[in-house]
């Protein structure tokens, strides 16, 4: 099994399929301010994944957001190996990731 | 009035003994279509003549359709479920010319088999039906009507997605904010008419495993043969910011739509031969696209604009425009808001947009860094 089979058999299986089909998954997670919401995505690019947290402003996803529109951003490029790490420093686990739409992921 | 899985199965089993002589098309008569309509009955005692006469109309146009006689028209506009058909309606199917082209065939069979698994015909799948279908032929363990699904899939989903796009622009040119917010209104419209519908497909693609997004790629896209000069500087600039990394979004501009277009066909066929092709979400509004098949890995023109604000000014529409806010709009939102482009997101969050000219004829703002 390859690396990333490996990591992937501890991901819920839906989520799984749609990262090793290279398509993104993303949570919902505790904002660090009142008036906020922050999402973590995972958007697998080739081999690797960039991994983002980002909050916005609750009235602000009104908007069609566009990445100039996100506040407090962090990224980090990991490889699979990585990944659950890479989760788990923002605070999420395998099991709270969605398809995007179902995290209300905006970007 | 439903049609129970039990009728709709004596009436497949009853059309199967009609005669299948010949190649030209057969014409029941009203004999033969009250024998149909005993035989079902008599499977199942208590099947009113409405509910009898509606399964063996469907059950003859999914014969049809198995035997190669083509039910494309059918299968793209029938989206009732068997249950909800005008009672009388679909009796009338029983005078329609069946073409017996003479033996079903193999993929026939298996159509025959996953409607019979399904106990309804595929042309009454609706896309809310896709996941709890595939959930019940993945039990039956067996791959050819799991295919045979898959295949059908395919069709209604495409065109699920083709309806939604349409709905989507049509909800997302509602009026909004002059800052580009989307009002109260329309999130209500889009949370009561898209969303649903999104839903039903998403679980689909969870149970089945199959991605919405490679249902909905075409063919590969063609590179230009030739190239212009404007189009080459744009791909050598995109190229280079690449190497460089760092920014997620990147830019350069052409001359004019045909040079962008010639950018575009690089950077797609670029993508499609390292296996993710980049998907067309022109059709879909903005929202829509991050809720259906995500913004990686896409592309989309964005060059409709509209006025707003007073002064009016034109805007693209649905962009983001708000040169009132504290501190001012930076220089990517200006342009962005306001000049024409071709929008690729390559994936991991990169967005390239490729800049065209801004038409003449258009109320303008200011330029950046005057009093916008």
């Amino acid at each position: 099994m390859s690396d990333l089979e490996d990591v992937l058999a501890g991901f819920p299986a839906p989520v799984a399929a749609r990262l090793r089909r290279a398509e993104v998954v993303a949570a919902q997670v505790p904002a660090a301010a009142a008036g906020r919401v922050a999402f973590v995505g995972v958007h697998p690019v080739g081999a690797r994944f960039k991994v983002a947290r980002f909050e916005v402003p609750e009235e602000r996803l009104a908007f069609d957001l566009t990445p100039d529109l996100l506040e407090d951003e962090e990224e980090v490029d990991v490889t699979a190996g990585e990944l659950v790490a890479a989760l788990k420093r923002f605070g999420i686990a395998p099991e709270q990731l969605r398809s995007p739409m179902r995290a209300g992921y905006p970007v | 009035m439903k049609i129970p899985p039990a009728v709709y199965k004596a009436a497949r089993s009853a059309v199967a003994q009609l005669p299948q002589e010949g190649q030209g098309p057969a014409i029941l008569d009203q004999r033969q279509a009250a024998s149909l309509q005993a035989s079902v009955q008599k499977a199942v005692p208590g099947t009113s003549d409405a509910v009898a006469r509606e399964a063996l109309a469907l059950a003859l146009a999914a014969q049809q359709e198995a035997r190669g006689a083509g039910l494309g028209a059918f299968t793209a506009t029938r989206r009732e479920p068997i249950g909800e058909l005008p009672a009388g309606q679909a009796f009338s199917g029983l005078t329609l010319l069946i073409a017996h082209k003479g033996g079903a065939d193999v993929v026939g069979d298996v159509r025959a088999e996953l409607e019979d698994a399904l106990g309804q015909s595929v042309a009454s799948l609706r896309p809310s039906d896709l996941a709890s279908a595939h959930e019940l032929v993945a039990e039956l363990n067996n791959p050819a009507l799991v295919a045979e699904l898959d295949k059908v899939a395919i069709g209604i989903v495409r065109e699920e997605v083709a309806s939604l796009s349409a709905l989507s622009q049509d909800i997302g040119a509602m009026p909004r904010a002059p800052d580009g917010r989307a009002t109260e209104a329309l999130n209500r419209r889009y949370a009561a008419e898209i969303t649903p519908r999104v839903d039903a497909l998403l679980d689909y693609e969870e149970t089945s495993g199959r991605s919405l997004r490679q249902l909905l790629v075409d063919a590969p896209p063609q590179a230009s043969a030739t190239i212009s000069a404007s189009a080459k500087r744009a791909i050598a600039s995109i190229d280079k910011q690449l190497k460089t990394g760092g920014s997620r979004g990147l830019e350069a501009e052409v001359a004019t739509r045909d040079d962008a277009e010639m950018v575009l066909a690089h950077f797609a066929t670029k993508a499609h031969d390292e296996g993710a092709p980049l998907l067309d979400t022109g059709a879909m509004w903005p929202r829509l696209i991050k809720d259906l098949v995500g913004k990686d890995k896409s592309f989309h023109w964005d060059d409709a604009f509209e006025a707003r604000g007073d002064p009016p000014v034109d805007v693209l529409k649905g962009h983001y425009w708000d040169p009132e806010r504290d501190g001012g709009q930076s220089r990517a939102e200006y342009h962005h808001a306001t000049r024409p482009h071709l929008q690729m997101d390559l994936g991991g969050r990169l967005e390239v947009r490729v800049y065209m000219p801004r038409p003449g004829g258009l109320q303008d703002p200011p330029p950046f860094g005057g009093s916008q």
